[in-house]
């Protein structure tokens, strides 16, 4: 039977075209397996781009945040700064008025925020600042001379920086009236500004609305114990700014607040 | 061909051919069916080619995974279920191919025994493995080879009769 058997399966061979059809196949297979194996040479090798390419990109986009981030937080405190500065220039400009109709008093001063009288104010106050300019040009034009005679122009120099801090001096001196003025004795500073439009801070979501006496306080906290405060009467809007010991929240401020505006506005008591 | 023959999917092709074949044959339950297995058997080879260090573990991979997807052929579900009920048919050309009956009675009642007992029977019989070499191919023991070969000389007995 062995023998048999194996004469009988040694007559079978594989046929002709199967073995064609096969070899076929196998070149075809061996092809894939090369373009698939180039697919992922070619896949690393982008990865390995791509990689590079971002932390690249990664790299300029970390140091171009934070020197924007910088340039933008300059430019605000800048902007803020001058905002700031035409404000006091304002509230300066406004109280000059009062000084020069002579009723700075330590008893109780009216304040008076008439149109006409804030524009004789700002007149005068030009006119002083006018006045400092002129010195200095006059200083200026002596240091001429003197440069052409050969003088010493330092000593002149410094006498017109006499002539500014006296100037300044003056000016010290009226806040300081202005301060006293304000505060009544009682320790707390608070001023009184008329504005035209809402300021930013009522918007704020910090800042708290506070009904009293019959009017809506808009009450935002500036820093420590300084607060400022919106109010509109009669159509007419007013910030409220202050602070100070006795201060330590926005009730007391409230109240405060409601103090100056009743002695500075009409139709309030 | 010489031993210093480079080993490439080809070159295996024309060596092993008729062995895979005929392992196919004896595998399968057509014609049909014992082509594709040759086929599949050989596509395979081309990713495994340079992992094989000679002919002969060539050959060995060669009758492993002939048997292993014979195995996975009968393990679906369409070739549990389904039986096929045409004729053998015979090839007309020179080269062989399924033959009838009555041209090969032994091998025709070797194809009639069950799959696992066809194989050792071809494994012993015709490739002249040993018992140990087909536990190995098979992923058996020995000695359930050796039982597998004593029921088969048994069954062919009595399909053969007393010409064993």
């Amino acid at each position: 039977m062995i023998d048999q058997y194996k004469k009988e399966t040694s007559q079978i061979h594989a046929p002709a075209d199967l073995i064609l059809k096969t070899k076929q196949a196998v070149r075809e297979e061996e092809k894939r397996i090369e373009w698939e194996r180039a697919q992922q040479k070619q896949n690393v090798y982008r990865q390995t781009m791509v990689r590079q390419t971002k932390s690249g990109y990664g790299k300029t986009y970390k140091w171009a945040l934070p020197v924007a981030a910088a340039v933008l937080f300059a430019i605000m405190m800048n902007v803020s700064t001058m905002m700031i500065g035409n404000k006091f220039a304002n509230f300066q400009s406004n109280t000059a008025s009062d000084m020069a109709a002579g009723e700075a008093d330590t008893g109780g001063v009216e304040y008076e925020f008439a149109a006409e009288a804030a524009e004789e104010e700002s007149v005068d106050m030009d006119a002083g600042m006018d006045k400092v300019f002129a010195d200095k040009d006059l200083l200026t034009e002596s240091a001429a001379t003197a440069e052409e005679e050969g003088a010493d122009y330092d000593m002149l120099e410094d006498s017109a920086d006499d002539a500014s801090a006296a100037a300044a001096e003056d000016d010290s001196i009226q806040d300081s009236v202005e301060e006293s003025a304000m505060n009544g004795g009682s320790g707390a500073e608070v001023s009184i500004m008329e504005v035209e439009e809402i300021p930013d801070f009522c918007e704020d979501k910090n800042t708290e609305c506070i009904a009293s006496h019959g009017l809506q306080f808009y009450v935002a906290r500036e820093w420590g114990n300084k607060w400022q405060a919106y109010v509109s009467v009669d159509e007419v809007g007013y910030v409220i700014t202050g602070g100070g010991e006795g201060i330590t929240d926005r009730e007391l401020f409230v109240e405060k607040a409601y103090e100056l505006l009743a002695e500075t506005v009409e139709g309030i008591e | 061909m010489t031993k210093e023959e480079r080993i490439t999917t080809e070159a295996a092709i024309d060596r092993y051919a008729d062995m895979v074949y005929r392992l196919a044959l004896s595998q399968m339950k057509n014609k049909a069916d014992a082509d594709d297995l040759f086929q599949e058997v050989f596509v395979r080879l081309v990713s495994h080619i340079q992992d094989l260090e000679s002919w002969e573990h060539v050959k060995a991979w060669l009758i492993r995974v002939t048997i292993n997807c014979a195995k996975k052929h009968y393990n679906q579900y369409w070739n549990k279920n389904v039986d096929y009920i045409e004729e053998p048919e015979r090839m007309a050309d020179e080269s062989g191919g399924y033959e009838m009956p009555e041209e090969h009675p032994v091998r025709a009642a070797v194809q009639k025994l069950p799959l696992k007992y066809r194989l050792v029977i071809h494994l012993y019989y015709f490739e002249e493995r040993t018992v140990a070499e087909i536990a190995q191919l098979t992923d058996q023991k020995e000695t359930t080879v050796k039982s597998q070969m004593h029921r088969a000389r048994e069954m062919l007995k009595s399909l053969i009769g007393d010409e064993l």
